[in-house]
């Protein structure tokens, strides 16, 4: 009676375990999803996300120390959340702050941050996101912003508005494609992207033609630690 | 010896869900965050399998070579956008995808996206089975921001890699068009887990 009894309880447990590993296929989160159990990739934890922000960090940065390190106005590694919290309030950002996965504040509307420091320029389009992350110590490590909208000639202008704020700030930095509205709006993909690759610091900003759209991202993050 | 119905239900159940374990451990070599082809799957949406488009047999003799270090600075230029991260994290922790076979899956992608010798799904170079792009993003919930920050990513990568802009096109076409498959109309955002709204 014991031995059955046995048998049936690690045969229900067997089939648990197996219905968790099948709620995690593809087939099983939607059926996850139904029942409240959101996305993993909002259910991960700061320090997993992080550590997989800095094993890419290291693969990307170079010896050379950054002259500066420009992200929309912040300081990155110095800022903290209620220091943002208040810049982004002055402007007029709606934020939301969200811990998992990673410490953010996600701002969308209101007057746009200038791209080189805390301003807005006159007849710049609204970012449609601006999120700053915060490592786990809570620590600003990373600036993103990325307006999904823009037509050709508002990302020509505000891509070369930013490269030459990069430049003025940093030097030449590595650019491929062009910011001229003919070529991006020439063909789908079609991308002008200049990136900075230093020991303490990544800057990344790109216009890209998504479907005919002019996306433009850009992210500013610090490279140090890991 | 005699066994019961009920112990041979139980027997049959656990072997029923080892099986869909069994499956689970493949699949997941390329699901989501949960797996393989993690959010990185996006980094070659459109390989559905090789000649798929015109030219595309032109675009492996001309590119394969390249394709490690385009899959290397894919994953690298989206894993370190803190947007897209959280969808790899769990890559190459214990009961997850490792950062090589996650590699292997999207060389196997990029092979069959250009035209070259191999279709996908299939199996990749280190005899694993990759999932397809649909499997792989169900009910992942990627928002559309998400899909634009892979795709600026992605496109910045591919012309910093020297890929023509012609060729861009190609590729661009197949990403393109799973985006419906890949984008979800019901969202999970991270205001799913936010602990205040502010701003306002």
């Amino acid at each position: 009676m014991r031995g059955r009894l046995l048998a049936v309880l690690a045969g229900l447990t067997t089939a648990f375990i197996g219905l968790v590993g099948l709620l995690h296929t593809p087939y099983g989160r939607p059926l996850m999803r139904r029942i409240g159990v959101a996305c993993p990739a909002t259910r991960v934890s700061p320090d997993e996300v992080e550590a997989v922000r800095l094993r890419a960090v290291a693969a990307l940065r170079t010896e050379v120390a950054s002259p500066a390190r420009p992200a929309l106005g912040q300081t990155l590694d110095v800022s903290r959340a209620p220091e943002v919290l208040a810049w982004t309030r002055a402007r007029g950002l709606v934020c939301a702050a969200s811990v998992r996965p990673v410490h953010a504040l996600t701002c969308e509307g209101g007057g746009a941050p200038g791209a080189a420091a805390a301003r807005s320029r006159p007849g710049s389009p609204p970012a449609d996101q601006v999120v700053f992350a915060f490592a786990p110590d809570g620590r600003l490590v990373s600036v993103d912003r990325l307006r999904s909208t823009l037509t050709a000639a508002e990302a020509s202008r505000l891509f070369g508005q930013t490269a030459d704020e990069l430049a003025a700030a940093l030097g030449p930095g590595q650019l491929v494609g062009e910011a001229t509205p003919e070529y991006l709006t020439g063909g789908s993909m079609h991308a002008v992207r200049v990136a900075y690759r230093f020991s303490d610091y990544l800057a990344t900003v790109a216009a890209v033609n998504v479907g005919g759209r002019i996306v433009m991202h850009e992210q500013y993050e610090s490279a140090r630690g890991g | 010896m005699k066994r019961s119905i009920g112990t041979d239900l139980g027997l049959l159940a656990g072997a029923v869900a080892l099986s869909l374990l069994g499956a689970c451990s493949s699949d997941s070599n390329a699901s989501g965050a949960g797996g393989k082809g993690g959010g990185a799957g996006m980094a070659a949406a459109g390989a559905s399998g090789a000649g798929g488009a015109a030219g595309q047999g032109a675009l492996y003799v001309k590119y394969g070579s390249a394709i490690p270090k385009v899959v290397d600075d894919a994953v690298a230029g989206v894993t370190a956008d803190c947007e897209l991260a959280p969808y790899f994290a769990v890559v190459g922790t214990t009961g997850h995808d490792s950062v090589a076979r996650l590699k292997s899956c999207l060389r196997l992608q990029f092979t069959a996206l250009f035209g070259g010798p191999a279709t996908y799904p299939g199996v990749n170079d280190e005899g694993d089975t990759c999932v397809s792009m649909t499997d792989i993003h169900l009910g992942l919930g990627i928002p559309a921001d998400k899909f634009d920050r892979f795709v600026t990513d992605f496109g910045g990568v591919l012309k910093a890699d020297g890929v023509a802009d012609a060729d861009i096109a190609t590729i661009a076409a197949a990403v393109m068009g799973l985006q419906s498959q890949i984008v979800s109309s019901a969202p999970v955002e991270k205001s799913t887990c936010a602990d205040a709204s502010v701003g306002q």
